[in-house]
């Protein structure tokens, strides 16, 4: 029995987080757009419609990369989202806010150097299975058995 | 090379695509959905617990509450509503060891932070509520509502 290579574990762990994070944030746009609200750098006309889709962006990414589904495409949004999560927490803290991360839905605590590790450690597992994923793509296809 | 930067693009663009629609449609079925293209409705218009400012100046006027800033000292010394004890969120078992005293439990506490999407009042509010003082609220206009109704404001140290 072979193990699944290293970014496909990453994949899947990555995964599992985005759909909680995004199970745990669906269906409460009002709290989660304070939440973006608090960390002002989007519009405040801008808040409503962010908070509407990114917790299904999150739900759908998490499952076709536990799902081995467009594995490509779901690696490169998380990537983006981990780094849009990782540079408003820290554009907060340098202007002295504290708002709450909003990561996790109502067990959200405010930003400080716990959630900016987390964030980190999802752009780190997201950049991991980006490059599995692109490497995986420009391989060539397996022998046929046939 | 390309065909893996177009398959990249395609794949990225199908997932937001499809997961903005199903969003959108799900936030304009469920009741708890939010109106798009307008600011979220202020917490004070549904939620007792938070003031609206002819509240808060009213209280603040009739001296019928202890008012608190819960901004870092920066923030407290660069402007805060006179009168207003310095209770800071991120140092309240100190601050609050400071100015406590000047609590008591009959007391109405107006807490205020910046502005509405300000919430490091609302994490000071269960610490008051531990502390035995049940009668918190939050003015969600904050001192930056204060200051653009024309209402006094101090700049300066703690007092």
């Amino acid at each position: 029995m072979t193990r699944p290579p290293m970014p496909r574990l990453v994949a899947g762990a990555l995964g599992l987080t985005l759909v909680a994070a995004g199970v745990l944030k669906a269906g409460r746009p009002l709290d989660l757009g304070r939440v973006i609200e608090a960390y002002r750098i989007l519009p405040a006309l801008a808040a409503p419609a962010v908070a509407a889709v990114l917790p299904w962006i999150e739900v759908a990414c998490g499952a076709l990369l536990v799902g081995g589904k467009l594995r490509l495409g779901a690696a490169a949004v998380a990537a983006a989202l981990g780094l849009a999560f990782l540079s408003s927490g820290l554009a907060a803290l340098a202007r002295g806010l504290h708002p709450l991360c909003g990561c996790f839905g109502k067990y959200s605590v405010e930003i400080g150097a716990a959630t900016i590790a987390i964030e980190a450690a999802l752009l780190a597992a997201a950049a991991v299975t980006l490059v599995g994923e692109w490497r995986r793509a420009g391989a060539p296809p397996p022998p046929s058995s046939h | 090379m390309t065909a893996r930067v177009g398959r990249l693009l395609a794949e990225s663009a199908a997932i937001l695509a499809l997961s903005a629609l199903w969003g959108l449609g799900w936030n304009a079925v469920d009741p708890r959905g939010v109106a798009l293209g307008r600011p979220l409705p202020r917490r004070a218009e549904t939620d007792p617990r938070y003031l609206p400012h002819p509240r808060a100046r009213e209280l603040y006027f009739a001296s019928r509450a202890v008012f608190a800033d819960v901004r870092s000292r920066s923030g407290y010394e660069r402007g805060h509503i006179p009168g207003a004890l310095h209770l800071p969120a991120e140092a309240f078992a100190e601050a609050f060891g400071r100015v406590g005293t000047r609590f008591r439990p009959e007391d109405k506490i107006v807490l205020y932070c910046d502005g509405p999407s300000c919430t490091l009042a609302d994490s000071v509010v269960p610490k008051l509520l531990a502390a035995g003082f049940h009668r918190v609220r939050i003015y969600e206009g904050g001192i930056e509502e204060w200051a653009a109704r024309g209402e006094q404001v101090r700049v300066g140290e703690a007092e």
